[in-house]
């Protein structure tokens, strides 16, 4: 309703003050064309000089109020002649206008307006504007250039033509549900370098872009009537934070308009106006404040709510049902829907103590088309089945507010079944019950050594007894021994000297019984043969020669060199000779003999074996 | 002649089968029921009749160094584990309780910043006693002969022998070398301090300088003696004079 009264008060309301000065026909006026206006908008103030004669006239002065700011001026002149009572007066007016714009609050004196002619100075009124705070109300402003002025009539056809509209799509909600607010711009001119001036900050919500306009798209709508180019610049997702009354903010657009020069008067002919193509005009268009009321969220939560506020679906998979008891599984529990996902936490786990979960990766994908913003938050969880079987893994809840439905709401996941195969390494718990470290509560010796029945004296050790090293003699002389008989083996099969000599005496032996044989028969003849053989054969044998051409005499240096004595090599001559006599010259040797004979040819065989 | 030099290879091979006398089983089991009851000076004593007798068994001094702990004498019980100790290297409960022990005496022990090669080749050295050692050798000699013997009548590839006599020789040069050094270090006297607190001099004599303290159950090596006085060196080389009376030989 205030804002009527002002829009009256703009369009009917110019204060008047005037001064008449009788003798030198000269007359100040001072106006404005509002007398109260806001923050930033522009007060025009017209001082017109009345006067007959006005050849030379300086421009008035006005004490500039702070908080004022003078952004321009421009003056006009027109003449008007009245008869009365057939005299004809021609009086001319000029008229200069100031714009200035409101920089604070307050209210504020403009003027009195002086101007010195002709040697008198004269003043006008002076006059009160009141500067109130920015409404909020959708403003259009024209920023005039410098040196110009931009009349109210202007100003209001561009606001008629031009403006911006912050549309809510609901005035109502509760903390955390989703208000789309659309920005649009609405406009009959040929708009150029539009651009954001102010842009909100949305204290009080989350705010998620849906949609920002990087070129005018426009599109003709009816509006109020009439025709406009509707461009949308920017469409946001606001999510409440706090209940109370939201305000947002102004949003601010900077655009160039082209305007068409108008003449001024009468007499201020400009002859190169009314075409200019290339004139524009800056214009700072701003939303209206638009205001919501928040709610809390009622009462009766879900104890597992988490603050999740608009409309969700869940489910769950796993990337493999068959595992090993103790192997990682990932399990990819996916909430999707419309909502503030960024304030969407972990759903609740089951509660299923055979499986471990560890905390969850968390990956967002928001999706902004269309009117709502939602997406897909995807939870990664890495969970390991502590037992083998065939396992079921219950179902994770998400608990949210549907405003829409006015009510809370839970959904869940279906269970996912998993084929859990025994592991390699034993489960850290079967029970299912979370172990902990063994405390130690204090600590001692260990405890003392059982009983015994018996008890060995460790102090005596081995290897001080000698009766352990004795014991080693016996493998050692074991090889000794071995390699003493192998080696006499290995001179038997190369060394015929050693061999024949090794058996030199086992052969003369066999020989002697022999002749031991022919002495029982008495056969002297072979009986003496066999005694030669078997010296003769031994002495070979020992001496490596052949028995066949050893002679008596042979025999003897032989044995004289291997350094025999030489009653030793005496009897050798003798046996030999002896036999001899017994073959060559028959006669019978008796018994006796015999017998003495293989006596003595034994033992020299032995005595012999000792010297060769 | 099989079933005696069986006889003959058993008593001088030594499985120590000479009977221990009944008596002194028994004084054993005594003390631990003494301890099993709480009284441990009972137990000590019990114990030391067995040890004054003659027998060294790693058991009797082990159950011995739990006595002392129990009767709050700290450097005695360390004296009994570490005579256990060089009886039976491996055990395990010997060894643990040392060490807890060790951790409650005054005297801190220098820091064990042996690598991992060193540690690995230090357990397996402890791990063989002295006699393990011994029948180690005498095993690989009963070997190499066997080999040496077998290689004369069992006709087998060469290189099969050389490598069984290579691995048995190395046998011989490890457990031999090992056994030498075990049996110098055995003669390496140490002793552990028995006073609460004892001041070590530079010379044998009250009148010599002090240069520093042991307190109860710290561990020295003894390197001599003069009259009443030893010269001992600590672990971390540091050398001093003691009164005799203050230490005990392991």
């Amino acid at each position: 309703m205030r804002w009527h009264f002002l829009r009256l008060a703009l369009l009917l309301g110019m204060a008047f003050a005037s001064v008449q000065d009788a003798g030198a026909q000269v007359t100040l006026q001072l106006s404005v064309d509002r007398s109260q206006l806001e923050v930033d908008d522009v007060v025009q103030v017209t001082v017109s000089v009345e006067a007959q004669q006005l050849s030379g006239l300086p421009s008035p002065e006005i004490p500039a109020p702070d908080g004022l700011q003078m952004i321009g001026s421009t003056s006009s002149t027109s003449t008007s002649i009245s008869i009365v009572n057939g005299t004809m007066t021609s009086t001319r007016i000029t008229a200069f206008v100031f714009s200035y714009r409101a920089r604070q609050e307050g209210t504020f004196t403009i003027g009195p307006a002086r101007i010195t002619y002709d040697g008198k100075t004269y003043a006008s009124d002076p006059v009160r504007i009141q500067v109130v705070k920015a409404s909020g109300q959708a403003q259009t402003r024209p920023t005039p250039a410098p040196g110009e002025s931009v009349d109210a009539s202007e100003v209001r056809e561009i606001e008629e033509n031009l403006f911006l509209q912050a549309v809510l799509d609901k005035r109502s909600a509760y903390v955390g549900e989703q208000v789309g607010v659309t920005y649009k711009l609405y406009t009959r001119y040929n708009l150029q370098n539009v651009r954001y001036g102010n842009v909100p900050t949305f204290t009080g919500f989350w705010a998620e872009t849906l949609f920002d306009a990087q070129r005018l798209d426009l599109k003709r709508e009816v509006f109020d009537g009439r025709a406009y180019n509707v461009a949308e610049l920017k469409r946001m997702a606001l999510f409440p934070t706090t209940a109370g009354k939201h305000t947002l903010e102004q949003l601010e657009v900077v655009c160039d308009v082209p305007v068409t020069s108008r003449s001024r008067g009468l007499f201020d002919f400009d002859p190169f106006g009314s075409f200019d193509p290339f004139r524009s005009r800056q214009v700072t268009v701003r939303s209206a404040d638009v205001s919501m009321t928040v709610k809390s969220l009622p009462s009766g939560a879900p104890s597992h709510f988490n603050g999740a506020v608009g409309r969700f679906d869940i489910r769950a998979e796993a990337t493999t049902n068959t595992v090993k008891a103790g192997d990682p599984i990932s399990v990819k529990v996916v909430v999707w829907g419309t909502g503030n996902l960024h304030t969407v936490v972990e759903p609740t786990r089951p509660d299923a103590p055979i499986f471990r979960f560890y905390d969850p990766k968390t990956e967002l994908m928001t999706q902004k088309q269309g009117d709502k913003f939602g997406g897909q938050k995807t939870f990664e969880y890495v969970v390991i089945p502590q037992k083998a079987g065939a396992l079921t893994l219950p179902p994770f809840q998400l608990a949210f507010f549907d405003p829409d439905q006015d009510r809370y709401q839970t959904v869940e996941t279906a269970s996912v079944a998993l084929q859990v195969l025994p592991g390699e390494k034993a489960p850290e718990t079967l029970s299912g019950l979370n172990q902990e470290q063994v405390r130690v509560l204090g600590e001692d010796i260990r405890y003392i050594k059982p009983d015994h029945s018996q008890l060995t004296n460790q102090g005596r050790l081995l290897y001080e007894r000698g009766g352990f090293w004795v014991l080693h003699l016996f493998p050692l002389m074991g090889v000794a021994g071995v390699y003493v008989y192998r080696r006499h083996q290995q001179r038997l099969e190369g060394d015929v000297a050693y061999a024949r000599r090794r058996r030199a005496k086992s052969d003369a032996r066999k020989r002697l019984s022999e002749a031991n044989r022919l002495l029982q028969e008495v056969d002297s003849a072979a009986f003496h043969a066999e005694i030669h053989r078997s010296l003769a054969q031994f002495l070979a044998d020992r001496l490596n020669r052949s028995a066949a051409g050893l002679t008596s005499e042979m025999a003897t240096v032989a044995l004289s060199e291997r350094q025999v004595p030489e009653p030793v090599i005496g009897q050798v001559r003798s046996i030999f000779a002896l036999c001899d006599q017994a073959r060559f010259a028959p006669g019978q040797a008796g018994r006796e003999q015999m017998a003495e004979m293989f006596e003595k040819t034994e033992l020299l065989i032995d005595e012999l074996g000792r010297y060769i | 002649m099989i079933r005696l030099f069986v006889l003959v290879f058993a008593l001088l091979y030594g499985v120590d089968v000479m009977a221990i006398s009944e008596g002194l089983v028994a004084g054993y089991n005594q003390g631990n029921a003494h301890y099993r009851k709480g009284e441990y000076d009972a137990a000590i004593v019990a114990y030391k009749q067995v040890l004054a007798q003659g027998l060294e068994n790693s058991d009797v001094f082990y159950n011995l160094g739990n006595a002392y702990y129990k009767a709050g004498q700290l450097g005695r019980a360390i004296l009994a584990y570490e005579r256990a100790l060089k009886l039976k290297p491996d055990d395990e409960d010997i060894r643990t309780n040392l060490r807890f022990v060790n951790a409650q005496k005054l005297d801190k022990d220098p820091e064990d910043d042996a690598n991992v090669l060193t540690r690995f080749l230090r357990a397996i050295y402890i791990f063989f006693s002295i006699n393990v050692l011994t029948i180690v050798l005498s095993i690989c000699v009963f070997a190499g002969c066997a080999l040496g013997i077998g290689w004369v009548f069992v006709p087998l590839r060469k290189w099969l022998w050389i490598g069984a006599l290579i691995v048995v020789g190395a046998g011989m040069i490890c457990s031999g070398s090992m056994l030498g050094l075990k049996i110098y270090q055995a003669d390496i006297s140490q002793a552990i301090v028995l006073s609460s607190e004892v001041v070590a001099r530079s010379g044998p004599g009250e009148d010599f300088l002090q240069v520093f303290t042991l307190h109860e159950g710290t561990k020295v090596v003894i390197e001599r003696r003069e009259g009443e006085w030893f010269l001992v060196r600590l672990t971390s080389g540091v050398g001093g004079w003691l009164r005799a009376q203050s230490l005990e030989g392991i």
